[in-house]
């Protein structure tokens, strides 16, 4: 899901990086505007959470694992925009010190994960505010953000079509049932312990 | 625990590492755009880009191993996305071959920058190109952190793995991640209070 540096060209590259700036500095005016001392630390911390929890595998059928991309569940949390600062961020860092995902082709990766995921998917949710529905928007979010990803390979010429959509979509449909799974049940565990973080204001 | 693997070396003293970070930054980017630009005509750009990091890579005094090392850890990635136009109807071997090679030399370079530069200097020169405060801000949390909460996931799993008999079931693990998130949640109130004390009134001086 996350695309190397190299893979895209230089057209596909300055498209993306030009949309993921763009929403990044309305998201950005956004958080600003609403922000209160208080919250900095908060979405600090949930930034090096949701960095943390990239790392944890979760186990799939016949001893594969997967790693969650939790962009729903911070974006359920915290709201949409916060939640796009703090992913865009985590996947900055991942490309700095570990080399997952590019930092040019950083534009991409935002936009597939951060920007499906946190504001089409927080809205998604918004249409009726359940944890079942927050659970359907991840799968959703993340079988769009797989064909998001193999059309921008295509449109720089590095894939085929058709055989890169049969091999995303399957196994992102897969790995979306988990995260989905994940999702409800992440959400579910904290209204159970506790219930008033729920009402974090959502930005 | 021993986490610093990624950055062990931006440490040591070489002439690469007291560049100014601005430059250096500025110059991996110059570096990977260029290389993503010319690549589409010819061979020539990779051997003279791996040539110019070699080079880099001598006088920074990171070890030739530990960048390879590094390097293999990410090929997986790369190879699989590769791998997609293997099994397409018409393999085009040289775009495939000519984007490795592209990863390959940015990959490098990147690990160049990140050995040679600490993380403080690299959010310095980040925020004096113009970067947004609260993305700074947000990195430097996360590096903060991040070391802490993976001590914390480690002892949380291998409690985990004792109780389940090595196998986690995902309802235990998906509750161990809502545990998780109201721990760091409670001591994000704690750091809240601490830089308080300290005197925090919203602003964050870089």
């Amino acid at each position: 899901m996350h695309i190397p540096d190299g893979f895209l060209d230089i057209k596909t590259l300055t498209t993306t990086n030009a949309v993921s700036v763009g929403l990044l500095y309305l998201a950005i005016k956004k958080v600003n505007k609403f922000i209160t001392p208080e919250r900095i630390p908060i979405m600090g911390v949930s930034a090096a959470f949701v960095f943390t929890l990239q790392l944890i595998a979760f186990p799939v059928i016949s001893g594969t694992s997967v790693h969650l991309l939790g962009s729903v569940l911070i974006s359920v949390l915290l709201g949409p925009f916060s939640g796009l600062l703090i992913i865009s961020s985590a996947l900055v860092l991942q490309a700095i010190l570990f080399q997952h995902g590019g930092i040019i082709s950083i534009g991409a990766n935002i936009f597939n994960i951060g920007i499906i995921g946190c504001i089409l998917g927080y809205f998604i949710y918004r249409v009726y505010p359940n944890r079942l529905l927050a659970a359907i928007s991840a799968w959703i979010t993340t079988v769009i953000g797989a064909f998001f990803c193999i059309l921008e390979l295509y449109l720089s010429g590095k894939v085929d079509l058709k055989t890169g959509l049969i091999a995303m979509l399957s196994t992102h449909a897969i790995t979306g049932i988990i995260e989905a799974i994940a999702t409800y049940l992440i959400l579910l565990s904290i209204n159970k312990i506790r219930p008033d973080i729920e009402n974090i204001e959502k930005i | 625990m021993k986490h610093s693997f990624f950055d062990k070396y931006s440490y040591i003293n070489s002439p690469i590492h007291r560049i100014h970070p601005v430059i250096k930054i500025i110059v991996f980017f110059v570096f990977s755009v260029s290389v993503i630009l010319i690549s589409e005509s010819s061979f020539l750009i990779h051997i003279i880009g791996f040539f110019i990091l070699l080079t880099l890579i001598y006088f920074s005094k990171v070890p030739f191993v530990f960048i390879i090392k590094r390097v293999f850890i990410i090929f997986p990635f790369i190879f699989m996305i590769a791998l997609c136009n293997f099994f397409s109807r018409f393999t085009n071997y040289n775009v495939i071959i000519k984007s490795i090679l592209n990863s390959f030399l940015i990959i490098i370079a990147l690990i160049l920058l990140v050995e040679t530069t600490r993380f403080s200097e690299l959010l310095y020169g980040l925020s004096k190109l113009g970067f947004p405060k609260i993305i700074i801000i947000l990195l430097s949390f996360i590096y903060r952190y991040f070391f802490v909460f993976i001590d914390e996931v480690e002892k949380m799993l291998c409690s985990a793995k004792i109780r389940s008999y090595g196998k986690i079931p995902l309802k235990t693990l998906a509750n161990m991640v809502g545990i998780f998130f109201i721990r760091s949640y409670e001591s994000s109130e704690r750091i809240y209070f601490a830089m308080r004390m300290r005197g925090f009134n919203g602003e964050i001086k870089l």
